[in-house]
C-alpha cells in the first residue's frame, strides 16, 4: 500500500535517522476509512509456543527448517519474495528501501501532524544489525476493535530457536512519564501480523501517545520517541 | 485477602505489613490550621440579603420578588406554584433587578477562609474559584460510587478504612497479586483500591478492569492525597511480567483532585490487553493471576526526563 521512501520532509520537523511521516497526499479521504480487526486467537498458540521451549512441532524439525525459505518480512505490501536471509536482506534494501542500521542499541523518532487521520493500519520497518545477526524493527498504528494504538516489536531474522537466545528492550516516553517493554523477539517464521495481533510488543493507546508527546507541543501532532536495544 | 464491592476480584498482599498509622495529627496539612476571624461587615448583611428564604443556597440573577418585596432565587420559584414562600400572595414576574446590581459591587472572602485561603472575591466570580481553590476539602478518593464524602487527608484515610474497608499499608514498595477465576465475565469496570503511606503521605494504587473501546484491558495507576503541586515531588513505577517479557511504567502520580475516572480515561498508568495479563499469569490463562510490583520514591521529573536514549551507533 504504502512504500515509505526518504522524501524530503518539510524544514520545521527536526531530522533524525529514522523518522515517519505521513504527508497531505497521503492522508486517506473519510471514505477510505477501514478498520482492522484483530483475531485473539492466533495469538494463543503463538505465544504458548514459547512457554515450552522443548514441545517443538515436527515444523521445527531442524532439518527441514534449514531448507526452507523464509517469506519476506516487509508487511506493507503483500510481497511474496521468499528466500534465505542475505537474498532477503539485499531485497529488502533493494526492493522496499528498508534502512539498516549497525549497532544493538538505537532510538528513532516517529511524527505525525494529524494522527487523528490515521485511519489505515500504517506500518514503518528498520533493520538492525548486530550480534552477527538481523531483526526487524516494526513499528506500527492500528486499530484494536476501534480504539486506535500504536505498537513496536523485534522479530529476528531466524529461526525460532536461535530468537529465544535474544531479548530486546523498547522504551517510549515523555511528558515525566515512561513505558518501557522487555521481550523476546519473534523469529520472522512468525508472520508480522500474527506478532501484532497477539500484542507481543510495547503497545500504547493513541491517547497516552499524545500524552506522551505533549512536552512543548501545544498543537496535537504525535511525536513518539522509542529507543532500545538487543542483548543476548 | 480483600474483596471488594462486587467480590470478582481478590488480591493477595505477600510481603508488606499492614499496619494501621494511629498518629494521624501530625500529617494534617497546614492549610487547616489557618483560620480567619469573621467580621461583621455591610457586605455580611448584603451578604445575607442574597441568601434565598427557601433553600438558602446564593442568589444569582434572574432574582425575583413576590408585591410585598419578598425575594427568592429562579430554582425555587419553580417549586412554588406562584405563591411567595414568605406571604403566601399570588408571585408575578417581578424581577428584583436592584439586588443584582447591589450584588455585583459585594466583595466576599471565599467560603474557605477557615481552612486558609485568604482571598477576596467579587460575588459573582466567587462560586468559580471556590470550586477550584486550593484549600478546598479533598472528595472521597473511593473509586465506586460518586461518594459525596470531603474533609482532609487525615479524615479521608480513615474514611476509607472505617467505611469503605480499603486495605491500609505502610511503605514505599508494593508487591499485589490479582486473582480472578474467570476473567471471562468481567463486564462492568471493576477495581480495587490500597492505600499506601510514606514518606509522611498517602497515595492510593488503584487497579481496574474495563472495557477500552471493545477491548478489554487491565490498568494500575497511582494517586497522590493532595494537591497536583505536591504530587510532582514524587515518581512511581510499576511491573508486570513473566516468561521472558516484561513491562514497566514510570509516573508521576496524579492528585485525588482529579477524579478517578479522569484518570484512568486519560490511560496515564500501566494498561494491559487481557490476553496479556492472561499470558503472564502463566498457567492455562483461564485465570488471572496477575502480579504487580512497584514503588514510590521522591523525585521531581522533569518535561525531558521521560526517556533515556541510548547511544546513537553509526
Amino acid at each position: 500500500m504504502y512504500t515509505y521512501k526518504n522524501f524530503s520532509p518539510p524544514l520545521s520537523l527536526h531530522q533524525l535517522p529514522c523518522h515517519f511521516m505521513i504527508s497531505d497526499e497521503m492522508e486517506p479521504r473519510i471514505t477510505d476509512l477501514q478498520i482492522q480487526s484483530v483475531c485473539t486467537n492466533q495469538m494463543s498458540s503463538a505465544i504458548y509456543h514459547y512457554q515450552y521451549p522443548n514441545d517443538h512441532t515436527e515444523e521445527l524439525n531442524n532439518e527441514n527448517t534449514e531448507k526452507k525459505p523464509y517469506n519476506c518480512p516487509h508487511s506493507g505490501s503483500k510481497c511474496n519474495v521468499t528466500g534465505d536471509i542475505p537474498w532477503l536482506l539485499l531485497h529488502l534494501r533493494n526492493d522496499h528501501n528498508i534502512e539498516m542500521h549497525d549497532g544493538r542499541s538505537f532510538s528513532h523518532r516517529y511524527v505525525h501532524h494529524n494522527p487523528k487521520h490515521l485511519h489505515h493500519a500504517t506500518r514503518m520497518l528498520t533493520l538492525l544489525d548486530c550480534f552477527g545477526r538481523q531483526f526487524c524493527l516494526y513499528f506500527e498504528a492500528f486499530h484494536l476493535r476501534k480504539t486506535p494504538m500504536y505498537i513496536a516489536f523485534v522479530q529476528f531474522m531466524g529461526d525460532e530457536e536461535e530468537a529465544m537466545s535474544f531479548s530486546y528492550s523498547l522504551e517510549v516516553g515523555g511528558n515525566g512519564r515512561k513505558l518501557t517493554w522487555q521481550g523476546v523477539p519473534r523469529s520472522i517464521r512468525d508472520s508480522h501480523k500474527t506478532v501484532r495481533d497477539s500484542q507481543d510488543g510495547l503497545i500504547i493507546t493513541r491517547k497516552l501517545a499524545l500524552l506522551f508527546s505533549s512536552d512543548n507541543n501545544s498543537n496535537k501532532e504525535l511525536k513518539l520517541k522509542v529507543s532500545g536495544r538487543v542483548w543476548r | 485477602m480483600v474483596l471488594m464491592e462486587t467480590d470478582t476480584i481478590e488480591c493477595a498482599i505477600d510481603n508488606d505489613e499492614i499496619h494501621l498509622n494511629n498518629n494521624n495529627n501530625k500529617f494534617s496539612s497546614t492549610k487547616s490550621q489557618g483560620g480567619a476571624t469573621v467580621v461583621i461587615s455591610p457586605a455580611t448583611s448584603v451578604h445575607e440579603l442574597l441568601e434565598c428564604p427557601v433553600c438558602t443556597n446564593s442568589m444569582y440573577p434572574p432574582i425575583h420578588q413576590c408585591h410585598n418585596g419578598h425575594t427568592l432565587c429562579s430554582t425555587c420559584k419553580t417549586r412554588v406554584n406562584n405563591r411567595c414562600p414568605t406571604c403566601r400572595q399570588e408571585l408575578g414576574d417581578i424581577r428584583c433587578l436592584a439586588l443584582e446590581k447591589v450584588a455585583e459591587s459585594l466583595e466576599l472572602p471565599c467560603k474557605f477562609y477557615n481552612l486558609g485561603c485568604p482571598e477576596i472575591f467579587p460575588y459573582y466570580s466567587k462560586l468559580k474559584h471556590e470550586s477550584l481553590c486550593n484549600f478546598r476539602p479533598f472528595s472521597c478518593p473511593y473509586a465506586g460510587s460518586d461518594c459525596p464524602v470531603v474533609g482532609d487527608n487525615t479524615f479521608l484515610v480513615a474514611h476509607l478504612r472505617d467505611d469503605h474497608k480499603v486495605d491500609m499499608h505502610t511503605g514505599c514498595t508494593f508487591n499485589h497479586r490479582y486473582v480472578k477465576s474467570n476473567p471471562r465475565e468481567v463486564e462492568n469496570a471493576t477495581w480495587m483500591l490500597t492505600v499506601f503511606h510514606c514518606f509522611g503521605q498517602y497515595f492510593c494504587l488503584h487497579f481496574e478492569a474495563f472495557q477500552l473501546g471493545m477491548a478489554p484491558v487491565y490498568m494500575a495507576f497511582l494517586r497522590f492525597m493532595g494537591d497536583e503541586e505536591d504530587a510532582r515531588n514524587y515518581t512511581y513505577s510499576l511491573e508486570v511480567g513473566g516468561s521472558g517479557r516484561k513491562l514497566t511504567w514510570e509516573g508521576t502520580p496524579r492528585s485525588i483532585r482529579d477524579s478517578h475516572r479522569k484518570v484512568r480515561d486519560s490511560h496515564d498508568g500501566l494498561i494491559i490487553q487481557r490476553n496479556m495479563a492472561l499470558f503472564f499469569s502463566g498457567g492455562e490463562r483461564k485465570e488471572l493471576k496477575l502480579r504487580v510490583t512497584g514503588r514510590i520514591w521522591k523525585e521531581q521529573q522533569g518535561p525531558d526526563s521521560g526517556v533515556c536514549i541510548p547511544n546513537l551507533s553509526l
